[in-house]
């Protein structure tokens, strides 16, 4: 059980740390960094041939320029099911705006809303009991 | 006000004249025929009272005939044939034939009564006249006289009283005596018909005359006679004794007066009667004149309590046209009365207006009143707010209330755009303090991030990077406060003017901005066309300068081979044209316009926190400035700013 993780961001310092966490994690086995909702959008739809390479968790990041976080949900719920299946999805966001976190409730493909930073979550909690 | 006096007018036409006339004139007529009635019935009542007279006159004259001719032919035979035997027989055949007659007497010359007939109730036989005091004058007279003479009325020695009728008898030329006719007082009396008390018609009083003028009342039918009662005499021919005949009648006056008394009774009233017959139009028209006086004191005050009015009140007829205007509704619109009253209430208002909100005539027809707020047109085409109240008043008017609520609008449009600031600010402080939260939050979890890697970390090279890493989140952190503070400054500072110099400002800005420019190796060209002075706010200025320069910085195109930033001022006595171009990355047409809104940041490409252009928009607000862009994604942009001169005028 080796996890692919996708990081979208639009501060690198946050995909640094990030991934420099995530890397740590025994369960990880990849990282991707993308500092922008229509990056990553890009990037998810390139992988319609190779499913193998779909990530298994995204962590989102809200607030960023051009695609935000929730225009990307919107772009990803069209996505193929089949390729987002085995796919969670993580809000990582230093917003703990009240109206924020039931936005990101209201939506079925957000497994979860989490405040950063991702140092203060425990990586394997959130694979073993929400993945 | 009109003051007047009503008492004046009533005194110049006063009925009192006329009354007091009429009640003399017709005082005089009935006077008149009172007295004329008072002198016909004096007449009459001496008409009455002389017939009476002449009749009793004549009356007395035959019972005294009686007496002479007794005398005389008693006389006549003792002349001629002695004293006759038969004295008694002769007498009785005399008193036949007179019968008022009492007695008669014969007398001799000595005075002595020698005969007498009827003895009876006369004893007088023997009784020398010529030696009685009461009897003698009488007698003596007759001698005087030589022929008949009737002495009376006199006390008789027999009692009563009455009248001696005497003729001197004389044989051969000689006085030889009296032959005497006594004839009682009563017994002419009788013989007249006086002596009945029921001749109340009459009164009669006789009176014997005395020698020194003084009359003896021998016979009063009344015991007293009323002192002016109409009377008339008759005079024996001696003038011895006097017969009044007095009228009673004195009633008859009580008639008259009451005549007039009913006279002045009814002059009175006449007189009245015609004052208040003449008084009456007077009253009316006096009454007329203080209704007239309080209606027009009353439309007096309707009057100026419209013409006071503090809104305008007009009339107009259905197609518009003015009637009339009280003084407020003249000066509101800026027109004379006289010009006012020839415009139709259609050029009173836009044309815009009138389309948009048509006169509503029909509901104004159904008497409905008609409120409707409106823009309304002075004379010199200035227009002002005005609150129009409509009614029908009677057919073919309509009765319009203007109140002018400019005032009141503008109050209304100031408070509108007062709620429009502070719903703005309002949900920009809600924008604000979300971004601003996350702005604030962002680096600090980073470097939290950060530290945690630090801890775990043993490469002194990978250390280094997570420093300089730290370093560029403080930094982020710090210029975000650092424009929050700009921000605010802007928004509570007053704007403070002085000279500014461009070529200083731009030198320290690329000064405070070498770190990014080092790094990047920016070529810069200034360029400062500064004839004449310029003056604005210096701090508000540096931030322009150093955002957009700045942004020139950062959003640079690595790929250029040569990097540059034109800085181009031009000043002129209006304004300063501060022109800032890049060859950078460009912005794409979608973002041009949204670059200025807070928080907004067109690409992930640059950290930033998307608040330095809404800073510059709020500042160039401030200057009243203004900003252009031109921009094309991988070419460039160039900002044109317009900042007025603010040069004192002096």
């Amino acid at each position: 059980m080796f996890m692919k993780v996708l990081l979208i961001d639009d501060s690198e310092i946050d995909n640094y740390i990030n991934k420099a966490i995530v890397s740590k994690s025994k369960l990880v086995e990849e990282v991707v960094t993308k500092t922008s909702g229509k990056e990553a959008l890009d990037y998810l739809i390139g992988l319609k041939e190779d499913l193998n390479m779909f990530p298994d968790i995204i962590f989102l990041d809200i607030r960023m320029p051009g695609m935000d976080g929730y225009e990307f949900i919107e772009n990803y719920k069209e996505l193929p099911e089949s390729s987002k299946e085995k796919c969670t999805v993580f809000v990582l966001s230093s917003s703990m705006n009240s109206a924020d976190v039931a936005r990101s409730e209201s939506y079925d493909e957000i497994k979860k809303h989490l405040a950063k930073p991702l140092a203060h979550h425990s990586l394997e909690d959130l694979i073993l009991k929400d993945v | 006000m009109v003051m007047r006096n009503p008492l004046k007018k009533i005194k110049l036409s006063s009925p009192v004249i006329p009354g007091l006339l009429v009640f003399l004139i017709i005082l005089s007529i009935t006077t008149f025929v009172a007295y004329q009635r008072y002198l016909i019935l004096k007449s009459s009542e001496e008409d009455g009272v002389s017939r009476q007279a002449t009749r009793i006159d004549r009356e007395i004259k035959n019972v005294l005939n009686q007496g002479f001719s007794s005398t005389q032919s008693l006389a006549f035979l003792v002349e001629n044939y002695g004293v006759p035997q038969d004295f008694s027989n002769i007498s009785q055949l005399l008193l036949k034939t007179n019968t008022s007659v009492d007695a008669l007497e014969l007398v001799d010359s000595s005075g002595v009564i020698t005969h007498v007939y009827p003895i009876e109730e006369n004893e007088v036989l023997g009784f020398n006249i010529l030696m009685d005091s009461v009897g003698k004058p009488g007698a003596v007279r007759t001698i005087e006289k030589g022929e008949y003479y009737i002495a009376g009325p006199i006390n008789l020695k027999q009692g009563g009283s009455g009248f001696v009728c005497r003729t001197p008898i004389y044989t051969n030329n000689e006085f030889s005596g009296f032959a005497a006719a006594v004839i009682k007082l009563s017994t002419l009396l009788s013989a007249i018909s006086l002596d009945s008390l029921e001749q109340s018609q009459y009164s009669y009083q006789l009176s014997k005359v005395n020698p020194d003028g003084s009359e003896k009342i021998f016979f009063s039918s009344q015991k007293k006679l009323q002192e002016n009662a109409l009377n008339r005499s008759i005079t024996d021919y001696n003038g011895e004794w006097k017969l009044y005949v007095i009228s009673n009648k004195s009633f008859a006056l009580g008639g008259v007066l009451a005549l007039g008394i009913l006279g002045v009774f009814l002059s009175i009233l006449a007189g009245f009667y015609t004052n208040s017959i003449l008084e009456r139009p007077i009253k009316l028209k006096k009454m007329v004149e203080d209704k007239t006086l309080l209606l027009r004191e009353s439309e007096q005050k309707f009057k100026s309590l419209i013409e006071q009015a503090s809104d305008g009140i007009f009339l107009t007829d259905f197609n518009g046209n003015m009637i009339d205007a009280n003084i407020r509704g003249v000066e509101m619109f800026g027109y004379s009365k006289s010009e006012l009253l020839k415009q139709n209430i259609k050029n009173l208002a836009t044309n815009e207006e009138l389309e948009n909100l048509p006169i509503r005539f029909q509901e104004l027809n159904l008497g409905q009143s008609v409120l409707s707020e409106r823009q309304l047109l002075r004379k010199d085409k200035s227009s002002f707010y005005g609150e129009v109240s409509a009614k029908k008043l009677n057919d073919g008017v309509i009765l319009g209330i203007v109140r002018d609520i400019s005032e009141r609008k503008e109050e209304r449009k100031k408070l509108e755009n007062k709620n429009r600031e502070l719903k703005k600010t309002n949900s920009e402080l809600d924008s604000f303090v979300y971004s601003a939260s996350h702005e604030l939050r962002a680096p600090l979890t980073s470097l939290l991030g950060l530290v945690d890697i630090m801890k775990k970390e043993e490469s002194e090279s990978e250390k280094l990077v997570n420093l300089n890493m730290m370093e560029n989140s403080i930094t982020r952190l710090d210029d975000f406060i650092g424009e929050i503070i700009q921000y605010s400054q802007n928004k509570h500072l007053d704007v403070k003017i002085e000279k500014i110099n461009f070529s200083t400002l731009i030198d320290r800005s690329l000064e405070d901005l070498w770190y990014l420019k080092n790094t990047s190796g920016i070529n810069v060209v200034k360029e400062i066309n500064n004839k004449e002075p310029f003056f604005s706010d210096k701090r508000r200025v540096t931030v322009l300068l150093n955002n957009f320069i700045s942004n020139a910085i950062k959003y640079h195109d690595l790929e250029k081979r040569s990097p540059s930033i034109w800085i181009n001022v031009i000043i002129n006595s209006k304004e300063a044209s501060i022109i800032i171009k890049d060859n950078g990355m460009g912005i794409d047409k979608e973002s041009q316009t949204k670059i200025y809104n807070m928080f907004y940041r067109a690409t992930a490409k640059v950290m930033g926190s998307g608040i330095g252009l809404f800073i510059v928009q709020e500042i160039l607000e401030k200057l009243r400035g203004s900003v252009s862009l031109e921009s094309e994604l991988n070419m460039g942009s160039t900002f044109t700013i317009k900042l007025p001169n603010m040069a004192p005028k002096n």
